[in-house]
């Protein structure tokens, strides 16, 4: 099935599907209805993707962790979660607006964002303490996910080469010092001012910091640069993802480390 | 085309003769902002060649309040002057200053370079060494503050005087757009702010800076300081004045204009060129 893939020209093909779903903000239908796709192969065509952009200029400045909740596990039937990479341009202000008709579907998640003050070497740091050290700070989070597909459904290798649904992000004001303890901090995420989701980052993998781990394995098997000082790393979704619409103003707020805010207009 | 270097000369005769002169754009409409930072940098350069030393930059026109009374929709940016900084503790000399006002502001160490474009605040985040309370004079060498935004670019943003505070923290050890601002002219509160009055967030307004700053291919050095932009309304001076600026949890910060007998007598001279009591040299 590979080497048949490949003489297809699979992977670019898979890129071009994707890219044009972005641009012309149209679902496009699951890769793996028409291909046979391996995770590896997934992956692939997720690094191809995002080398158009870092060729057109835009630059990585982080990574994004998906299915880090068990209910996400259990629900795609996986038991290691995947990552996406965060590109300048998806970074949003606190506050700022952002165009609808700029994305397909789009769903809001509040997580936590760490940013790295030192290397993650995965044969060096094995533990929660040993991440702590390695983070400079954290911000509590708003990921935009805006899943290329139809009905936002896809199996996991669909997920994968889609960037793991990355769309925009933006962070807190406050940026805060790491504390071993933010998996008890309390979330709450409110849409146009209703409470839609109570949490704690618990169910990012037990501990946001665990997913910082998995991510540095992940990316030392995939053959990726390891996790460098000033790296940004979206850790998962403390709850449900949420849909928006122009109009709506979501609010996340994290015991300890404030509040963020998105307008979507 | 516009002589830029004979409206440079009207600001540097005005500083030189302590003489305010009518904005540049009533005679010269047509000059552009590219323009007037051509005229900043003209006298900016006289005065490094004097000896002054650019320790940084401030940013102005932060607020919406500010961009809109100047009908405009960014900021602008000036030059900080090592001859411009004063320290805490003495009187501010009131002989150099035309027409003072005082703001509070979060003020930033550079770390690292930066340069844009396509500088985030994440990048801020990483070049900043520190945060700092501070408090701006600004001034203008336009007579009556009838400035137009080319007016205040070419008057190095109507730049004055600053007062760094000594309460230097890290990025992450306080949360720069919440923090509360209080502003007290003796003894009397005028007007309060939070950091975020400065674009949105203080770190907001540096990635806006080194991005502008990358379109005339200049960076924000490691090592200089960054006034981020006022928290709330600059508030008038008189001589003898005495300023309280708290900052929340943070620091708090005096300053106190000489009485103006006590300073030269007008007409002294280019004060931000020449330095003068109660500032720092080089």
């Amino acid at each position: 099935m590979t080497e048949a893939w490949t003489e297809e020209g699979g992977a670019a093909r898979a890129v071009e599907h994707l890219r044009a779903a972005v641009l012309r903000r149209r679902p496009i239908p699951r890769l793996t209805e028409t291909m046979a796709l391996s995770l590896d192969q997934a992956y692939e065509i997720q690094k191809r993707l995002i080398e158009v952009d870092l060729a057109a200029g835009a630059r990585r400045i982080g990574y994004k962790m998906g299915l880090t909740s068990p209910a996400k596990m259990k629900q795609m039937n996986v038991d290691v979660p995947v990552f996406g990479q965060l590109l300048d341009r998806m970074l949003l202000q606190d506050g700022a607006p952002l165009r609808r008709e700029e994305l397909i579907h789009p769903r809001v998640e509040l997580e936590v964002a760490v940013i790295l003050g030192d290397g993650v070497d995965p044969d060096r740091v094995k533990t929660v303490d040993d991440v702590a050290s390695r983070i400079r700070a954290m911000a509590v989070a708003l990921e935009v996910i805006d899943s290329r597909y139809e009905g936002f459904r896809f199996t996991l290798p669909d997920v994968v080469a889609d960037n793991a649904s990355a769309a925009r992000f933006v962070l807190g004001s406050a940026f805060v010092r790491p504390s071993k303890d933010v998996h008890l901090w309390g979330a709450r995420l409110f849409k146009n001012g209703e409470a839609v989701g109570f949490g704690t980052p618990a169910n990012v993998l037990g501990h946001p910091f665990a997913a910082v781990l998995a991510l540095a394995r992940l990316l030392a098997e995939r053959g990726f640069p390891p996790l460098a000082a000033g790296d940004v790393v979206l850790t998962g979704a403390i709850g449900e993802a949420v849909p928006v619409e122009a109009g709506d103003v979501v609010e996340g707020v994290l015991d300890h480390a404030g509040s963020v805010h998105l307008r979507l207009v | 085309m516009t002589d830029l270097k004979a409206l440079a000369d009207r600001l540097w005769e005005a500083e030189r003769t302590k003489t305010a002169i009518p904005p540049l754009t009533a005679d010269h409409p047509e000059l552009t902002p590219d323009d007037a930072y051509r005229i900043q940098l003209l006298n900016i350069g006289r005065k490094t060649a004097l000896g002054a030393r650019v320790v940084g930059k401030k940013i102005g026109l932060t607020s919406k309040a500010m961009q809109n009374l100047l009908g405009v929709d960014e900021p602008d940016y000036g030059h900080l002057l090592d001859t411009m900084q004063v320290v805490a503790g003495s009187p501010v000399p009131w002989a150099p200053l035309f027409q003072p006002k005082v703001e509070g502001e979060i003020a930033f160490i550079m770390k690292r370079t930066l340069k844009g474009p396509g500088v985030t605040y994440l990048d801020v985040l990483d070049a900043v060494e520190a945060a700092v309370p501070a408090i701006e004079i600004v001034d203008s060498r336009i007579r009556d503050w009838k400035i137009k935004l080319q007016d205040t670019i070419a008057d190095n943003a109507s730049s004055g005087l600053f007062l760094l505070g000594r309460a230097a923290r890290r990025v992450e050890d306080v949360d720069l757009a919440a923090v509360g601002m209080a502003l007290y002219k003796n003894g009397t509160l005028v007007n309060t702010g939070v950091g975020a009055a400065a674009l949105g967030h203080p770190l907001y307004s540096v990635a806006w800076l080194a991005n502008f700053l990358g379109r005339f291919d200049i960076a924000l050095e490691a090592g200089e300081i960054v006034l981020s932009g006022a928290l709330s309304a600059a508030v008038d001076a008189a001589p003898g004045d005495r300023f309280t600026v708290a900052f929340d949890g943070w620091e708090t910060l005096e300053m106190t204009f000489a009485p103006a007998e006590e300073g030269a007598p007008s007409g002294a001279g280019a004060a931000a060129a020449e330095g003068g009591e109660g500032r720092r040299g080089g």
